[in-house]
């Protein structure tokens, strides 16, 4: 199944997009390209301002829970990473 | 920034050439173990799937993670995006936006390659994030090329190629009217180095030794393997040359066969001429030859008619697919063209 996405090309955006066409040309003719770098990039720094606000925007139904979830994860949940599983040292370590 | 890669993805280590922007920078290696993690842990997290990996050294000093190798199935277009990102890691260690054109070598060598391949590479679109940095990768041509045979393509004073890698043992001839061609053989997969290093980490002498030097434990064939690649031969005092002149029987005797494989072609090629072969030997297993059976082993080649390179014979497919990449530029076809041609 195809969903279409209509955008109203409104100045702001029209403008926008000459600025990306002439810096990339090669993508005028691939609407659908632009879209999905656009909403790639936007994802992507949602993703982040939502890593750099971690901790810091708690909702007040959500205070004293012990986890919360966020667009990264779980937060109140420690994250164990690769260092925290394994506590030793790997035995090729000693062969740098 | 505009970036070319020409990356040979080996069974032991992948050789990567970078041209930065059209400038050629340094050559280097990257371990080709991957490791595929929880989404939690730290490494390499593709942003389109949410899948995080590990490749090189940080994937040989773990525990965790699915662990791959070409060596595992021979399927080296598996999990070459991750080789790919990790390669790009090396380059630009800040991150950042980066137009990608794709040089790959590859053993098994088709038609419509290319495609399978950038099936593979779509998983950098959208990018990859690692150590909080961001990659965005738009994948702009790909192309793929005949490992360790496309030697010949450019070297005419050569009749005859061996490239003895990791995993594999890669042979071709130069047909005089049917031009390079691919020599299959009979025992050319995992008849490479990988046959020698089993053998050593199975060795009683070589264990008792490394007790003795106080380590813990022997390297794991991976981080061996890498240790080689790289010609670190001595740690403390072991010196892995001494403990690996007696399987060097193995790989030489492969050799011999591949040898003879060639002049037979060669031979049925011209029966009425006197061809007198003259066969290049590339690739880290011809280093590794060197280097344990030193001037003994450079004469051995010599009576076998195979002519070790001086200059970097491991990143030999590299520099030959950037020299025919230079020569001919449509050998990288544009993703978009292939794509509308699908």
């Amino acid at each position: 199944m195809t969903n279409r996405l209509y955008v109203h090309r409104t100045q702001a955006l029209e403008a926008l997009l000459q600025e990306l066409w002439r810096l990339r040309p090669e993508l005028k003719d691939k609407a659908a390209m632009t879209v999905y770098m656009g909403t790639a990039a936007l994802l992507r720094e949602v993703k982040l301002s939502a890593a750099a606000m971690n901790g810091a925007v708690v909702s007040s139904g959500q205070v004293g829970k012990p986890a919360v979830e966020t667009l990264i994860g779980v937060k109140g949940v420690a994250m164990p990473s690769s260092m925290d599983l394994s506590c030793e040292p790997h035995p090729n370590e000693q062969w740098d | 920034m505009r970036l070319e890669i020409y990356l040979d993805r080996g069974n032991g280590s992948s050789k990567i050439l970078p041209i930065v922007e059209g400038e050629k920078r340094a050559t280097f290696k990257i371990p080709s173990v991957t490791r595929k993690m929880e989404p939690f842990q730290d490494g390499i997290m593709f942003l389109k799937s949410g899948q995080v990996y590990l490749c090189g050294e940080p994937a040989i000093k773990t525990f965790l993670g699915t662990r791959y190798t070409p060596l595992d199935n021979n399927d080296k277009i598996r999990e070459l995006a991750v080789v790919v990102a990790a390669a790009l890691i090396e380059i630009f260690p800040g991150g950042g936006p980066v137009e990608l054109s794709l040089g790959i070598s590859s053993p098994i060598f088709h038609q419509g390659i290319e495609r399978e391949i950038i099936k593979e590479l779509s998983k950098l679109e959208t990018g990859f994030r690692y150590e909080g940095r961001d990659y965005v990768v738009l994948l702009e041509r790909v192309g793929a090329f005949q490992e360790g045979v496309i030697f010949l393509d450019l070297n005419p004073a050569f009749n005859g190629v061996i490239d003895l890698g990791q995993g594999t043992l890669l042979a071709g001839f130069r047909h005089p009217e049917e031009g390079v061609k691919t020599l299959p053989l009979s025992d050319g997969n995992r008849g490479g180095c990988n046959l020698i290093i089993s053998s050593l980490l199975s060795d009683d002498r070589f264990l008792k030794a490394v007790k003795s030097a106080g380590f813990s434990a022997a390297p794991c064939p991976d981080k061996l393997s890498s240790l080689l690649s790289n010609g670190r031969w001595q740690f403390k005092e072991i010196d892995f040359r001494n403990f690996l002149k007696p399987y060097m029987k193995v790989p030489k005797q492969r050799l011999e066969n591949a040898v003879q494989a060639i002049k037979t072609e060669l031979k049925n090629a011209s029966p009425y001429e006197d061809i007198v072969p003259r066969i290049a030997f590339i690739g880290g297993g011809s280093s590794l030859i060197r280097c344990v059976g030193g001037d003994a082993a450079e004469r051995w080649c010599e009576r076998h008619h195979l002519e070790l390179l001086k200059d970097s014979p491991d990143y030999q497919t590299v520099y030959q697919m950037y020299a025919a990449s230079q020569l001919d530029p449509s050998r990288l076809m544009r993703v978009s063209a292939r794509a509308e041609a699908a």
